[in-house]
């Protein structure tokens, strides 16, 4: 039976050495995008109904979220830093259930946003674009 | 310079050399289709050498082993200790300002599947004090 796994407790972790780091002060996390692909295969001596037909391929999820940002955490840092050199790079994403969940995303682009308001924390927000299946 | 890891972390199996290969342990997981799999963890204790134990001390995954390494890094046992926390809770999703103050108070632990909390040292005494005080202000 499913469980409603809360959304609380959800990590993103960033693969830095061979060591999946915790993304840390995290505010939100959305995983988007990841669709198969669909093109329109409606002929002139087709039925009312339009067709839709798989192309074969698999758009790849962006990962977005926001965090609270400090500019002298070492992970935030080493984002940064990918983010301006950028490379292929694994995330692991970890939900709060018992059994720990292989989800591996391969980033490829890489964004981060800073904002400051007088009534908020300095927060930022980060953009991780996939390649390939996750695994 | 070495430095010892203050709890298990998930490993990238396509990132490892010889050296970190042999540091590597399994434990049962799931894959994303729910299928069991094994999953690569570096376990509480694995020790880190040369600029990766350095690295992992700035983010508060490891603490210094020897005194080259707590040199290098820079820092006092306490901004370890607050390094180290902060890191625990990150890594355990403890985002909510009110449960990171619990955590380190040691009320708790983390949370549960069904989003409760796993108490801590300090849950009775926390409790005991809660209710000491709404008895107070009936």
């Amino acid at each position: 039976m499913p469980n409603k796994v809360p959304s609380k407790g959800t990590a993103l972790l960033m693969e830095i050495s061979s060591v999946y780091t915790a993304f840390p002060q995290i505010t939100s996390l959305n995983i988007s995008g990841e669709k198969a692909e669909t093109f329109d295969s409606s002929t002139l001596d087709g039925s009312a109904h339009k067709t839709k037909t798989h192309t074969g391929y698999i758009d790849t999820a962006t990962i977005t979220g926001e965090c609270f940002y400090d500019p002298d955490d070492t992970v935030h840092a080493a984002f940064i830093t990918l983010m301006r050199a950028p490379a292929a790079r694994n995330f692991k994403v970890t939900y709060a259930d018992a059994t720990p969940l292989s989800e591996i995303y391969s980033g490829c682009g890489y964004g981060f946003d800073k904002t400051a308001s007088p009534g908020d924390g300095l927060k930022g927000s980060f953009t991780i674009e996939t390649s390939g299946a996750p695994s | 310079m070495q430095a010892a890891l203050n709890l298990d972390q998930f490993c990238d199996t396509s990132k490892l050399t010889p050296e970190l290969a042999e540091l590597v342990s399994w434990i049962p997981g799931k894959s994303r289709d729910g299928q069991a799999v094994q999953i690569a963890v570096y376990r509480k204790g694995t020790v880190f050498s040369g600029p990766m134990a350095l690295q992992l001390c700035r983010t508060g995954q490891a603490s210094p082993a020897d005194a080259e390494c707590a040199e290098a890094v820079g820092m006092t046992p306490q901004e370890l200790e607050v390094l180290r926390v902060d890191y625990e809770m990150n890594a355990k999703g403890i985002n909510d300002k009110g449960d990171r103050e619990l955590y380190r108070a040691g009320v708790i632990l983390g949370y549960n599947a069904d989003l409760s909390y796993q108490p801590g040292p300090n849950w009775d005494k926390y409790n005991a004090a809660k209710q000491q005080l709404q008895e107070t202000e009936l």
